[in-house]
């Protein structure tokens, strides 16, 4: 999906056809999965013929609602600096005999028309499509289609417009009232939490059935905070199918939209003045410096000790992750995102009563690392494809002889630098005070050793001086590749916890994993001295971006 | 005193750049000794900057060779890298790092020590007055500041050779003097200097042997005195237009200020 050739970020780079087309795959891939449900004929052979589908239909509403809030809320926050004119903006705006005024209203009409095209991609298909497929599928008098197409069409675009004005109400209040270089420092890290928030949500659609049936059980439970339901409260009011709990819920929508809306037109005003006619007053200081420093010098206690091409990559590699916007907010997400599931995972079973150790930890709580382990590992070697300021990158080409050098080593190390940081520690702390510090160690010794093999099988092949080259093409693989990652994060936290608990029923088994560790790396070292004999592969540093594909055509028909 | 008999530490020999069909540099070649300033001079678009980053190594030549102390580059590129300080055409820079941190960084991946490297950044963010931004992210620098700090770059590791494409380009005058200067003193003291630029001025003042270049080939070169007889009356400026660009500057002029008034 990323375009070569912007060489100084990694921002995707479409048309408006194939972007609107991905905006909208959503919605539409899911209307497609319920025709199996909404098929009327084997809704008959089922015996749902006294079905009413509207009420029924809550859980498929909801997840259409939390798609909507959470593709136009994720835009937003990746085109953030793009909704606001900036200083290049000002630069050729400002000459011209045009007054401020005007360059506001035309940047507000701007906004306006964008976020209803994205409302009308992101929603379009299922308000076209769902309620056709649940009213034909009625068996029993319900709304007719034009009704329901109102009504889906309405809470749809209410919940899309919520998306973005929530984004845009919390950024750009942090944006009109932090002075400029501290909201500058922390807003991507920012826009790295909400966007992990939003794919929560977007994950959380899933669980309609259990949220609504936990809401209508516990009506003041915390359930009742989630946004999709105060839509879906709403779209069951305007059906008339809502439940005494959900009733109550229905006036949140309105509210909710009223303040995100009314937030946002502040935050306009406040921010536009900030951020275009101020943009050329005053001087940038150093941008989050002393946010980050701490940060910084934890990680650099990581760092190689002697002077030299690997002790200069490491440090370059380390202040490129926590300065520049697009790693910043990578990381961001991979962390936020590693911990969110991880602590799904690990709250469905910790004892309120901690401390006790005679018994063995459930699965769902050994994977909790394991989660927040291979995200986080994941998510720092995408990182490192996506170039940054790429131009600058000559001072490598022009100081470093590449056969010379290896960049395999600084990687891993900066892998577990951030590992070590932001999950094995709190780990063993967590471990620790549930159980005991013995088993906290042998715990995040296993989780370590994991992860150490992951980060292996990720780095392997890697050439290159992190960001510094041009982003691989991977389009064409992108399905296959999401796949199996996914099947990878699965298999990792979920075979990897079973595994662990096995090997914590005798903990001599625990032997297990040097011994498994020596002989992969024995493995590896044949395997590698082979193939450097044969000149099967290439070594030292590389500037270029050929990734071999992961599925290659064979073109047996070529030779013909 | 410069010997044009000793051996050059740096030596182009047929030089040829091409991109797909087009030859951006045809069958160039020069030498550099110490203590020499050699000037690549010709109009935009002619080939320097190409050639200089050929001589760098940030491209692979099409044809010919590049030799460092006789023996073609890649036989030792590790030294001959070592012994190279650049400054490119545009200071393209990490933005997200301070001055200092960059500078640290260039130095960490040079091998310097770490106690020398303060020392020197110290006096030459100093002498640039720089030391006061040094620890600004360089996305805040101006064009000159970043400038700067790519000389100071190319400098640190007390470099054989020194490789300056339009070095003074965004630069104040008194750093743009200081430049010029600290230039001749290293050339004095043994440096060879590689200068590209479109400047005859600045290539006037500093170089003492000049290259002139006209679409990628070269049209003279020589010693700046053999050159200035070459042209026999005629002043540098006025030699290197005939030379290069045969245009008829008033006439063109002329025509772009009537373009200007029409109403």
């Amino acid at each position: 999906m990323v375009r070569e050739g912007h060489a100084d970020s990694a921002e995707l780079q479409l048309g408006v056809g194939p972007l609107l087309g991905i905006l909208a795959a959503p919605g539409a891939f899911q209307c497609f999965l319920l025709l199996e449900k909404y098929s009327s004929l084997l809704n008959w052979f089922r015996g749902r013929r006294h079905e009413d589908l509207l009420i029924s239909s809550a859980p498929d509403k909801y997840m259409f609602l939390s798609i909507a809030m959470a593709v136009v809320g994720i835009v937003t926050v990746l085109k953030w600096d793009r909704i606001l004119p900036d200083s290049q903006d000002y630069l050729n705006l400002a000459p011209l005999p045009i007054r401020p005024h005007n360059i506001l209203l035309a940047n507000a009409t701007a906004i306006g028309i964008a976020v209803v095209v994205l409302a009308t991609a992101v929603d379009g298909a299922s308000i076209l499509l769902f309620p056709v497929f649940v009213t034909d599928a009625s068996l029993i008098a319900t709304a007719g289609p034009i009704d329901f197409i109102a009504s889906h069409a309405l809470c749809m675009v209410l919940a899309s417009l919520f998306g973005f004005c929530a984004v845009f109400a919390v950024l750009g209040e942090l944006a009109a009232t932090l002075p400029r270089e501290i909201f500058r420092a922390c807003s991507s890290w920012l826009r790295g939490f909400l966007l992990a928030a939003f794919i929560g949500l977007l994950l959380a659609g899933f669980s309609g059935p259990t949220l609504i049936r936990h809401l209508e059980r516990v009506p003041h439970s915390p359930v009742r905070l989630l946004p999709p339901l105060w839509y879906l409260s709403l779209y069951q009011s305007i059906q008339h199918r809502s439940s005494p709990a959900m009733a109550e819920l229905a006036p949140m929508a309105g509210v909710s939209l009223g303040v995100a809306l009314g937030l946002t037109v502040l935050s306009y005003g406040l921010s536009y003045r900030r951020r275009f006619a101020g943009v050329l007053e005053g001087v940038r200081l150093p941008s989050g410096r002393s946010v980050l420093r701490f940060a910084l010098a934890l990680l650099d206690c990581f760092s190689y000790r002697t002077s030299g091409f690997r002790r200069a990559s490491y440090r370059f590699v380390i202040r490129t992750l926590l300065r520049n916007e697009a790693q910043r907010i990578w990381i961001s997400v991979s962390v936020a995102l590693g911990w969110l599931l991880a602590l799904q995972s690990a709250s469905s079973v910790v004892s309120p009563t901690p401390r006790s150790t005679d018994s063995l930890p459930e699965a769902s709580l050994l994977a909790a690392p394991l989660m927040a382990a291979y995200l986080l590992v994941l998510g720092l070697r995408l990182a490192f494809e996506f170039p940054a300021a790429l131009p600058a990158n000559w001072i490598f080409r022009s100081t470093l002889n590449c056969h010379e050098h290896e960049s395999l080593g600084i990687a891993r190390r900066v892998i577990l630098a951030f590992l070590t940081l932001l999950v094995l520690l709190p780990h063993l702390a967590f471990v620790s005070w549930l159980r005991s510090f013995p088993i906290a160690a042998l715990q995040t010794v296993y989780v370590l050793a994991l992860s150490l093999g992951l980060t292996e099988v990720l780095l392997a092949g890697y050439r290159k001086i992190p960001f510094t080259c041009p982003a691989p093409g991977f389009r064409e693989n992108l399905p296959l590749q999401c796949f199996l990652q996914l099947l990878g994060f699965v298999g990792f936290a979920r075979i990897g916890a079973e595994l662990e608990r096995w090997m914590l029923v005798e903990p001599v088994r625990l032997l297990l994993i040097p011994a498994a560790m020596s002989a992969a790396y024995c493995w590896n070292q044949v395997r590698l001295s082979n193939a450097r004999v044969a000149g099967e592969i290439e070594e030292g540093l590389s500037f270029e971006s050929c990734r071999s594909p992961a599925v290659q055509q064979l073109q047996l028909l070529d030779g013909e | 005193m410069i010997d044009d008999r000793q051996p050059p530490v740096l030596e182009a020999r047929g030089l040829t750049k091409r991109f797909g069909g087009f030859a951006a540099v045809r069958e160039v070649s020069f030498a550099i000794r110490s203590r020499q300033i050699l000037g690549l001079l010709g109009p935009n678009g002619s080939g320097k900057s190409t050639i200089v980053k050929t001589v760098t190594g940030l491209l692979e030549p099409s044809f010919g060779a590049i030799l460092f102390k006789g023996r073609p580059m890649g036989d030792d590129l590790t030294e001959y890298k070592r012994a190279l300080g650049y400054v490119p055409e545009q200071p393209e820079l990490y933005g997200f790092l301070t001055g200092w941190e960059y500078l640290e960084m260039v130095a960490t991946l040079r091998n310097l020590d770490r106690r020398l490297f303060r020392k020197k950044a110290s006096a030459m963010l100093e002498g640039l007055t720089l030391y006061q931004s040094r620890d600004l992210p360089i996305g805040s620098y101006s064009k000159g500041m970043r400038q700067r700090i790519v000389v100071i770059a190319a400098l640190l590791h007390n470099p054989e050779i020194l490789i300056l494409d339009e070095p003074f380009s965004g630069l104040d005058v008194a750093s743009a003097l200081v430049l010029r200067r600290v230039v001749r003193l290293l050339a004095e003291r043994g440096k060879a200097v590689l200068f590209s630029s479109p400047v005859l001025e600045q290539a006037d003042r500093l170089c003492t042997h000049l290259v002139m270049l006209k679409r990628g080939s070269v049209v003279a070169s020589g010693s700046i005195n053999e050159m200035r007889e070459g042209f026999a009356g005629l002043d540098l400026e006025a030699g290197l237009i005939q030379l290069t660009e045969q245009l008829d500057a008033d006439h063109i002029a002329e025509s772009i200020a009537a373009a200007t008034t029409t109403c």
